[in-house]
């Protein structure tokens, strides 16, 4: 059988793909599956060498498993929202929530030995499967809006407990979750992370964190508190905060004025 | 359970043993071009061998080579590129992770290497040196 009936060119195929760049991050690829993406088929070698360098997969879709659409956006020469939207639309949900989920709970916010290369795609990656147009996000029962949802509470939780947000995911996110808050508390696991948000938010509203100085003059938070102040959060987000805000005592509660949080120790 | 397969192979040379130590890290060549012509046949052998859990040296040349292995694969897929890579097998058994191994049977040819029923309780996944000198017996 002809490679042209066996197989499907995802990418370009040109010289440029086994540059010596290439090579060099091919090898850290290796290494990054080997250690994160388990389960991958016994005969996985071959196939990812052949997307990799010549930008061929077959035509039956598969055989890197449930990480194919991953490793085609980890290996693609470029990549952009749409391309990562549209790999991924091809493929089952658990793809992109496996994906989406590892990045949660291993990475986000996390100093990890993994090839800086490596992870500006995988955000790139995440930020992109967050995109209304990402199929997987609309599934019945989809847990993927509750990851966005994550991503952006976690950041208060950084904030309480005395650390910077700027290597959370989530202040890339903060635009997309805010205009999406409507709909992304309407995922099937979205309570749980309300619930941690409104204990996050209750501390900082009442200056109750660990390092108060660094924690309010954090740029995410101030900027967050100019929206909040100046009511500018959607309006879901505004009622959902004004209310946390509301419960605290007068005499505690943060105020802001000149772009600056002002808090009472 | 955790299951390894452990394979003990013998290399002609200290050259060979090292060239094969290198095809099965994560340092080995990428692509063919990149390797010395007189490698270029053990690296095509190696090429999509998956990268193993452990190697050990041992003298005379010997390796013993680790893989995590499920019960759907057949040891000959990992014993049989060695092979091709002009390694001389000198046994091999899987050893499992709550203890027990049992050999693997070589027969005539190695395409045809096989779990066997000559099994011990011992435990020996997580002794590599134990597992040695039970191959080179």
């Amino acid at each position: 059988m002809s490679l042209e009936t066996d197989f499907i060119q995802v990418f370009s195929e040109s010289d440029s793909l086994k540059s010596p760049e290439r090579k060099a991050y091919y090898k850290e690829l290796v290494a990054f599956s080997r250690e994160w993406l388990l389960g991958l088929p016994i005969d996985a070698a071959q196939h990812f060498k052949r997307l990799f360098f010549e930008g061929y997969l077959p035509v039956n879709r598969g055989v890197l498993g449930s990480w194919e659409p991953f490793l085609i956006c980890l290996s693609a020469p470029s990549l952009d929202r749409d391309y990562v939207v549209s790999v991924f639309n091809q493929y089952a949900n658990h793809s992109a929530y496996d994906v989406v989920k590892i990045f949660r709970v291993h990475f986000d916010g996390r100093d990890r030995a993994v090839s800086p290369d490596i992870i500006s795609r995988y955000c790139s990656v995440v930020e992109s499967l967050g995109h209304d147009s990402a199929t997987w996000l609309h599934g019945e029962r989809s847990s993927g809006p509750d990851l966005y949802l994550s991503f952006y509470a976690v950041l208060f939780g950084a904030l309480c407990r005395g650390r910077g947000t700027a290597k959370y995911i989530g202040s890339r996110l903060v635009n997309s979750v805010e205009s999406n808050f409507n709909r992304l508390i309407e995922g099937v696991g979205s309570a749980e992370q309300l619930t941690y948000l409104t204990k996050q938010l209750t501390s900082i509203f009442s200056a109750e964190v660990e390092e108060p100085e660094q924690c309010y003059s954090d740029p995410f938070l101030v900027g967050f508190a100019e929206r909040f102040f100046t009511c500018q959060l959607p309006e879901a987000l505004q009622g959902f905060c004004q209310n946390i805000y509301a419960a605290v005592p007068p005499s505690q509660r943060i105020t802001f004025k000149d772009d600056k949080i002002f808090y009472v120790e | 359970m955790e299951c390894l397969l452990y394979v003990l192979v013998e290399a002609s040379s200290l050259e060979l043993r090292d060239q094969v130590e290198l095809n099965l890290s994560l340092d080995k060549p990428v692509l063919e071009e990149d390797v010395e012509p007189q490698w270029q046949s053990l690296f095509s052998a190696l090429e999509f061998l998956p990268l193993p859990e452990q190697v050990c040296k041992f003298d005379k040349c010997r390796l013993l080579i680790a893989w995590a292995i499920d019960f759907s694969t057949v040891p000959s897929y990992f014993i049989s590129p060695l092979v091709s890579a002009g390694l001389k097998t000198l046994g091999a058994l899987e050893a499992f992770e709550d203890g027990g191994y049992c050999r693997v049977s070589m027969g005539n040819e190695v395409l045809k290497a096989a779990r066997s029923n000559k099994c011990r309780e011992e435990q020996v996944f997580f002794s590599p040196n134990r597992v040695a000198s039970i191959l080179m017996a």
